[in-house]
């Protein structure tokens, strides 16, 4: 894309918590918090800040546009606005992608952005028939004496049905065992790939990798200040005992090797060279480009081959040249069947008009630091959380370039291109 | 109408209306004194004589609220109960006219209104209120010694119902807009923007409008069947709480309602008059308006400078530090609250909650003030705070180092301030590169009640740092106070010969409860041993072996014995009392202790004017009048006493060296009077 270069100056995020009934933070505290974590690391008064994207992809009560609610509650003061992005699991880099454009186009220098979402405080709503009742008996008409008493046992859970895509009426854990028919890959590579994703995460813990986690205490004595999700029991036989969760007879997606419901949320801080030089940001990256693929929903999985294949293309970069991937971790089959896809001439050449595959990615430089499987999939934040990650990796390994993509319930995928500042 | 008036505007509209706005000139805030009340009266004939007038809106041009009262510097003027009930009975004229007017009057009223103010909106038919947090309305008389003199004591009793207006009287608190309509003051609360359309709608159909009256119950506690046994039953409340001999404003007020209840009767308005003549020439009110100027002079001190912190940063989260946390951020502040233990932190975060729930009730206020405090175990608010306060243990090098790392990364017109209680700030500047940045802020637990904060200097501060942290105090609405560095400063240093004669009173044999009731018999809020187990002994004796080091103290054994028991105060274990029914001293107790209780209070008493005069004489603070303020402020120190330096002039040099002696004698040499007295004895 042409325009102004845009810098990720910083990054922080909340413990990811596994939801176990409702959680301690509604999806706004989580933001909110991420947001002040990030602010009180920056020269600049929050008042500077130009404007916050927030991606949300399950709003809750009192929480619509989140992204003005966040701007306010961390400080940035009456004149910042603020507004909240959906694009489903794709919602938090979205954000980023918003913010990254208007940076870009000049229109802002200095965007805090970033996702969250509480999904174990996911509303009910109440069913048509119900709705239709209500909506009778404050206008006094129909059989608004005759309250169909079932309907109200009938709730809509939002955490559901945003599961599952309404066109085709497949829900996401549908999608991967399509995936894992289609490219052939076996139950026993899934959990390979799940438990290994637990060992990662686990190393990264103990080698203190995960600096971007901002401690939280809530007002009733409780800290939190890692993942939850994370299992350091994991292994290959456990979760081999797992039933599929989704096609119950003969599927193999488990509750193991899919990422787990949970609440989180993750806020970064971009700027454009002017904002850089006028308070003397130190950045650590830079955006070189994102995009967005769409597909086949009932293999919404591949979605990052989709999204990343036509950007890496346009920005010239083949698959040796990227050092780190973070592909978000959907379900483990999901990623394997998008590495499969980059490897399958006819699938690239269909829909990439590739002459070649695009070409085997080193699984030692794919999510090293384990995924969603480990520490859950907080569907607004994840998009923004890899590629936070993905700066502490580059910096971390003094490496040049990454890859986040990530993939989208309704079958999208969003991937964008980072490079290290030095 | 074409005359003109200096502190009134006087408007008339086509319909008839007339709005009349107070605007006292020469001050910012609205108050009455003799020419305020002449051209009232003056306003009032006018509009009687107007047959136009349909109806009179009294309202304030100033922007801190409606009237906060009479004008407290003619208090000090009065030589004679009947010069001053000259003073006073001439408002009561004006008011009768008002209330006499045939024509619908309505008070508007917003911000502050207080005493005179709410006299003056009695009088009117209506009252109309701005629905807001800054509405405060109430009768704070109690406070300086004398209770409501221009009919506020009848006219409020009629109004709100005799027990609704005692309450209000004797507590002397103030009512928000809420509570003003429900109490009965106010007819109606409105925002800002709809007060004028709500007053005029009260006049143009004034029939329609019903009068609220208060509750059966308290209607029926103004009758003379139940007014007597209520009132009797508030004396005895009174008695538990404050003595007739040190406070008798309280006990003065509940009689004029016993005999008067809300009769609008001249003589009862009268009466009410003489009831505040007679008291504001009594000593125990003039001391207390003493206080109140002090009050005001060291509310000034915090005005000095424009420097306004909007980012705090507190270091350590513990007791002190959350407490500070918790009021800057009631106060607006943001704040990063830095601690290398999550337990801390996470128990500071509870702690902080529960103030601020208290203090601001709705959830949504709650929320928001919660919003604007930051956990940083990092420490990287230090770069964009305004004031950086320590509040860690009292360890002489952390504090240093801690202090070395804040310079590093402060900005430059940042303050950074220590809340130590223990060491001198010279001493905890050493190593820093600007020392001159470094100053002390002394804060007393509980934050959110103790009103004083000592502003620590030392030769080393600059001037400009000591001027902002004045200024902190004052955005936190505490009064802050000067004090030189030195150790304990002074309101711990006064205060601790204090509570150690006390201990040593236990010590001889004396009950606990006999010793405070000595304090009380002299007017301390709370007796010696009481506070001591409130402070917790481990921390007492902390301070006290810290002061011993530099004065001579000696600290009974007693103390020490008490703590290796694990009796260390109210926290664990109880303290010189173990239960609540030990506090009261009986009448065989006092009789039975070997001293009477004014030698018991003297004993306690004395020692602590001793080290007031030490600390005149060293300098620590600046005059007599500003440590009578923080003693008063810090301590409690019986304030219808005036503060303990005006103590002393009440009693004379003479008597207090004379006193002094004969203790040292009997008791020890730590009677022996102070240079200081005895230069002052030279010089009378």
């Amino acid at each position: 894309m042409n325009g102004r270069p845009v810098y990720i100056i910083d990054g922080k995020r909340t413990p990811f918590l596994k939801a176990k009934g409702l959680g301690p933070f509604f999806a706004t505290d989580l933001a909110t918090h991420a947001a002040k974590a990030v602010l009180k690391r920056m020269p600049f008064a929050p008042e500077v800040i130009d404007e916050v994207i927030i991606g949300r992809a399950m709003p809750g009560k009192d929480e619509f546009n989140t992204g003005r609610i966040v701007a306010q509650r961390a400080g940035c003061g009456r004149g910042t606005p603020g507004w909240m992005v959906q694009r489903n699991c794709g919602s938090g880099m979205q954000a980023l992608d918003c913010g990254y454009r208007n940076i870009a186009s000049g229109r802002s220098d200095l965007v805090l952005a970033g996702g969250t979402d509480a999904m174990s405080h996911a509303p009910l709503l109440y069913n048509d028939r119900a709705l239709k009742w209500f909506v009778d008996m404050a206008l006094k008409r129909g059989k608004w004496w005759m309250p169909p008493l079932k309907a109200f046992f009938r709730p809509w859970p939002v955490l559901k049905h945003g599961l599952t895509d309404p066109l085709t009426g497949v829900n996401m854990g549908q999608t991967a065992e399509i995936l894992a028919h289609k490219f052939a890959i076996s139950r026993e590579q899934s959990d390979a790939f799940a438990n290994r994703s637990h060992q990662r995460t686990a190393a990264a813990v103990d080698g203190g990798y995960l600096t971007e986690i901002a401690t939280m205490y809530d007002f009733s004595g409780m800290v939190y200040d890692s993942d939850s999700g994370l299992r350091r029991d994991s292994s290959a036989e456990k979760l081999a005992k797992l039933p599929p969760f989704f096609d119950k007879k003969y599927g193999q997606v488990t509750a193991g090797n899919s990422s787990q419901v949970t609440d989180g949320a993750c806020c970064l801080v971009l700027a454009s060279e002017k904002a850089i030089k006028t308070y003397q940001l130190t950045p650590l990256a830079e955006i070189k480009g994102a995009n967005w693929g769409a597909c086949d929903a009932r293999q919404m999985g591949l979605g990052p081959v989709h999204a990343a294949t036509p950007l890496l293309q346009r920005l010239n970069f083949g698959c040796e040249d990227i050092d780190y991937w973070e592909i978000n971790e959907a379900f483990a089959v999901q990623v394997l069947a998008c590495l499969a896809a980059w490897q399958d001439k006819t699938y690239c050449r269909d829909h990439f008009d590739m002459d070649e595959a695009f070409g085997e990615i080193d699984q030692q430089r794919l999510n090293i630091d384990g995924g969603a499987i480990a520490l859950g999939h907080p569907l607004g934040a994840s998009g923004a959380r890899i590629v936070l990650h993905l700066v502490n990796i580059l910096q971390r390994k003094q490496a040049k370039r990454g890859v986040a993509a990530i993939c989208i319930g309704g079958g999208q995928g969003g991937a964008m291109v980072i490079e290290r500042v030095d | 109408m074409s005359e003109h008036y200096q502190h009134w505007q006087m408007v008339k509209d086509e319909q008839g209306i007339v709005t009349v706005t107070f605007d006292r000139a020469d001050s910012s805030v609205n108050t009455f004194n003799r020419a305020v009340l002449e051209e009232l009266d003056r306003l009032l004939d006018t509009i009687a004589a107007d047959s136009d007038c349909r109806g009179v809106i009294i309202r304030s041009a100033k922007k801190n609220g409606f009237a906060a009262g009479a004008d407290i510097h003619q208090f000090t003027t009065p030589k004679s109960e009947e010069e001053a009930f000259q003073m006073i009975w001439p408002a009561h004229q004006v008011l009768f006219k008002l209330e006499g007017l045939s024509v619908p009057t309505v008070a508007v009223i917003h911000g502050l209104c207080l005493g005179g103010g709410a006299e003056l909106a009695l009088a009117c038919r209506y009252r109309v209120i701005e629905q807001a947090r800054s509405t405060r309305i109430g009768f704070p008389e109690i406070k300086l010694g004398i209770h409501p003199g221009w009919g506020g004591m009848i006219r409020g009793a009629k109004l709100l119902g005799g027990m609704n207006a005692m309450t209000l009287i004797l507590s002397a608190s103030l009512m928000d807009s809420r509570k003003a309509c429900r109490s009965g003051f106010a007819d109606e609360a409105v925002d800002q923007r709809y007060l004028t359309a709500a007053a005029r709608s009260y006049i143009l159909s004034a029939k329609r409008r019903r009068k609220k009256v208060p509750g059966l119950l308290n209607r029926l506690s103004n009758g003379a069947l139940l007014r007597p046994l209520i009132a009797a039953k508030i004396q005895r409340n009174l008695v538990s709480r404050v003595s007739e001999q040190h406070y008798p404003a309280p006990y003065a007020a509940v009689e004029i309602w016993k005999s008067w209840g809300a009769k609008l009767d001249r003589c009862a308005f009268e009466e009410e008059a003489k009831s505040v003549a007679k008291l504001i020439t009594t000593p125990q009110a003039q001391n207390l308006v003493r206080l109140f100027f002090i009050k005001e002079r060291m509310n000034r001190y915090a005005k000095g400078s424009d420097f306004s912190v909007k980012r705090l940063h507190v270091v350590g989260a513990g007791t002190m530090g959350a407490d500070i946390a918790a009021w800057s951020l009631y106060k607006g502040i943001h704040v990063t609250l830095q601690d290398t233990s999550d337990e801390a932190l996470s128990r500071a975060f509870c702690h902080i909650k529960q103030v601020l729930a208290e203090k601001l009730k709705e959830s949504r206020l709650i929320n928001e003030a919660l919003d604007r405090l930051t956990a940083d175990r990092e420490g990287e608010g230090v770069a964009r705070a305004d004031l950086v306060i320590e509040a860690i243990v009292e360890k002489l090098a952390v504090k240093q180092a801690l202090f070395q790392q804040i310079e590093e990364r402060l900005p430059a017109h940042a303050v950074m301030a220590t809340n130590t209680s223990s060491f001198p700030l010279e001493e905890i500047g050493q190593g820093l590169k600007e020392p001159e940045r470094l100053i002390g802020l002394h804060f007393f637990n509980p934050v959110a009640k103790m009103p004083l904060v000592e502003i620590i200097w030392s030769e080393n501060s600059r001037a400009d740092m000591v001027e902002k942290g004045l200024a902190f105090a004052g955005q936190l609405a505490k009064q802050p106070i000067k004090v030189k560095s030195s150790p304990g400063f002074l309101v711990n240093r006064c205060l601790m010969p204090y509570l150690v004669e006390a201990v040593r009173l236990y010590a001889e044999g004396v009950a606990p409860s006999v010793i405070d009731a000595a304090a009380k018999a002299f007017g301390m809020p709370m007796g010696p041993l009481e506070l001591a187990d409130v402070v917790g002994l481990d921390i007492l004796l902390d301070v006290a072996e810290n002061l011993s080091q530099h004065y001579s103290l000696t600290i009974p054994e007693q103390l020490r014995r008490l703590i290796a028991e694990g009796r260390l105060g109210n926290k664990s274990g109880g303290g010189f009392y173990r239960s609540r029914s030990e506090k009261k001293a009986s009448e065989s107790s006092i009789k039975a202790c070997q001293y009477s209780l004014a030698e018991i209070g003297e004993r306690l008493i004395l020692p602590m004017l001793n080290e007031c005069g030490a600390c005149m004489r060293e300098g620590i603070i600046e005059d007599a009048e500003l440590l009578d303020g923080g003693m008063v402020f810090g301590t409690g120190f019986a304030p219808f006493h005036g503060g303990p330096m005006h103590y002393v002039d009440t009693i004379g040099v003479e008597k207090l060296v004379t006193d002094m002696k004969r203790c040292a004698e009997k008791y020890g040499d730590h009677f022996t009077p102070d240079n200081y007295w005895l230069s002052q004895l030279s010089s009378d």
